[in-house]
């Protein structure tokens, strides 16, 4: 099991200047990086910056799928991450209402072949506003989805859906891969819930349901009791601290967050 | 004329902080949402106004897009105009919600009881709504009724006016001179891929991740590409007169520093 760190808070030209450096002088294990920037970046220099800086690269996280096209990047980003010796290819599912079940599903099908051939394992992301929220929806897709395809477990999209280590635990034997991140969620958070889940239209909703994600220790989660239930379903996969809200240096945040992480673990 | 700061960074928690924040960077105003109005309490957050010697410029009401909204919005009038702020402004429905019969009607009750309640409705274009567009701004302030004025926000005109591509947003100050009763400052510091963004919110398209990155783009005066010293220079040659706030949302560093070095650019471009 290693401890990853993704590339959300630099963009390509950064990941290439200090992020990789920055993941290494931190001590965190492993790498995630989206398609669209493992693509920009190139694989002949991303491949060097790994060996450079002695990191794995866990995940390539597909684009929303939104259209077609967007079906068609993930399903051709598979041979990249197979490329780079990323474990998983992780799939965004379209946002609520933007694609009937029948699409969803092809599109999964689509995504689990072009994995499999590729030599990585699909994890889908649940996530709130999309297809794939609601624990009930984890468990039909996973069940529905093609026989590869497994579980992205994130922290903060879990919360406001269900107890987070009941989730764990009721999802053990499908999670492949975890996410880390804190929530704190603002007053009116149940209503931008709410919202989303009806998918309705609300872009106050979708911005301040974003901002509610923080820093590992700055929100609501209980890190310690995350890694003992981890521990405790046997899960010995990687886990990648994903924080997307900027309030200081990047590198304050890749080293503080893996510090809170290891203050509250024995990991 | 006076400088205000909206209270966006604060929200319920911590808005009668957020005025004390406010009022220590001596600003003149402030433009609070209706709901966190409501949420502290008319009394609390009057007290809080005459403690650190700030006006109220504006109560912003929730998106028009449901007769909910309306009831609510034309009610806080009234709470608007107890709080002593000169303008109600009016959030316009999100693109494909709302028909233009049902905008035009709630748009006609909540100016009737702005009316009522002697304060002026200030309608604000915003990105991925319905009024978005140039053009679209002027048919609505044209088919709302006559007491409807506009809330002009410099960096929810900079996307749709081609004349303003290089950060002069004046062509706009002079465009709706006649219109203008209010103004919001705010920076955009556009992406790479920002003129996608802003297409895919102009066609209502509901990707997450592209409401997010348009919405990112808004920062803090002087850290983007808009030439306020060209928005001082328009607003003072049309004659205007009203109040400018300062709306900043995203945040990066303790609100209270976003405060002061917005209205510490600004002064430094007015000379005050």
């Amino acid at each position: 099991m290693g401890t990853g760190y993704a590339t959300i808070m630099y963009d390509s030209e950064a990941v290439v200047s200090e992020g990789i450096g920055d993941f290494a002088a931190c001590r965190y294990d492993g790498v995630e990086i989206g398609l669209g920037k493992a693509e920009a970046v190139g694989e002949a220099k991303l491949s060097e910056l790994l060996e450079e800086y002695d990191l794995d690269l866990y995940c390539v996280m597909a684009g929303w799928l939104n259209t077609e096209e967007d079906l068609q990047a993930a399903v051709d980003g598979a041979a990249l991450a197979g490329s780079l010796g990323a474990d998983f290819l992780g799939i965004l599912p379209p946002p609520r209402g933007v694609v009937d079940d029948e699409t969803f599903a092809d599109w999964l099908d689509r995504i689990g072949a072009a994995a499999a051939e590729a030599g990585v394992t699909p994890i889908v992301h649940h996530h709130f506003g999309a297809h794939v929220e609601q624990p009930e929806e984890i468990r039909r897709w996973l069940d529905e989805g093609p026989d590869n395809l497994e579980l992205l477990f994130d922290t903060a999209h879990y919360y406001a859906y269900g107890d987070i280590t009941e989730g764990i635990e009721r999802f053990a034997d499908d999670i492949a891969y975890v996410h880390l991140k804190d929530i704190d969620p603002p007053a009116e958070f149940q209503t931008h819930v709410e919202n989303l889940t009806a998918g309705k239209k609300d872009y106050d909703s979708i911005v301040n349901y974003i901002w509610a994600f923080t820093d590992l220790g700055k929100g609501v989660i209980d890190f310690g009791e995350v890694s003992a239930t981890l521990d405790a379903v046997g899960y010995e996969g990687h886990q990648t601290i994903e924080i997307e809200n900027q309030k200081d240096h990047p590198l304050v945040h890749a080293k503080e967050n893996i510090d809170h992480l290891r203050s509250v673990t024995e990991r | 004329m006076g400088v205000g700061f909206t209270t966006i960074m604060y929200g319920e928690e911590s808005l009668l902080d957020g005025l004390a924040d406010i009022g220590a960077c001596r600003y003149d105003g402030v433009e609070t949402s209706l709901g966190e109005i409501e949420t502290v309490g008319a009394d609390a957050f009057a007290e809080q106004l005459d403690a650190y010697d700030l006006d109220l410029y504006c109560t912003m009401g929730e998106w028009l897009e449901t007769q909910g909204a309306a009831d609510r919005i034309a009610a806080g009038a009234e709470t608007a105009a107890d709080l002593g702020a000169p303008y109600l402004g009016i959030l316009p429905p999100h693109r494909g919600t709302t028909n233009d019969d049902d905008f035009e009607r709630w748009l006609g009750e909540v100016c009737d009881a702005a009316a009522d309640a002697g304060v002026t409705p200030v309608l604000h274009h915003h990105g991925g709504t319905k009024v978005e567009q140039l053009d679209e701004i002027e048919e609505w302030l044209d088919r709302g009724p006559d007491n409807l004025g506009l809330l002009w926000d410099s960096a929810h005109h900079y996307p749709y006016d081609p004349e303003s591509a290089d950060g002069d947003v004046s062509n706009g100050i002079r465009r709706f001179a006649d219109d203008i009763e209010y103004v919001h400052l705010k920076d955009v510091a556009p992406g790479a891929n920002f003129d996608d963004l802003v297409d895919a919110i102009s066609a209502g398209e509901f990707k997450l991740d592209t409401v997010f990155l348009y919405y990112d783009a808004f920062t803090d005066l002087g850290e983007g590409v808009i030439d306020f010293g060209a928005v001082h220079e328009a607003l003072d040659e049309i004659g205007y007169d009203g109040h400018i706030t300062i709306e900043v949302e995203n945040q990066n560093k303790p609100p209270a520093i976003h405060a002061k070095e917005n209205l510490d650019y600004w002064w430094a471009i007015t000379g005050q």
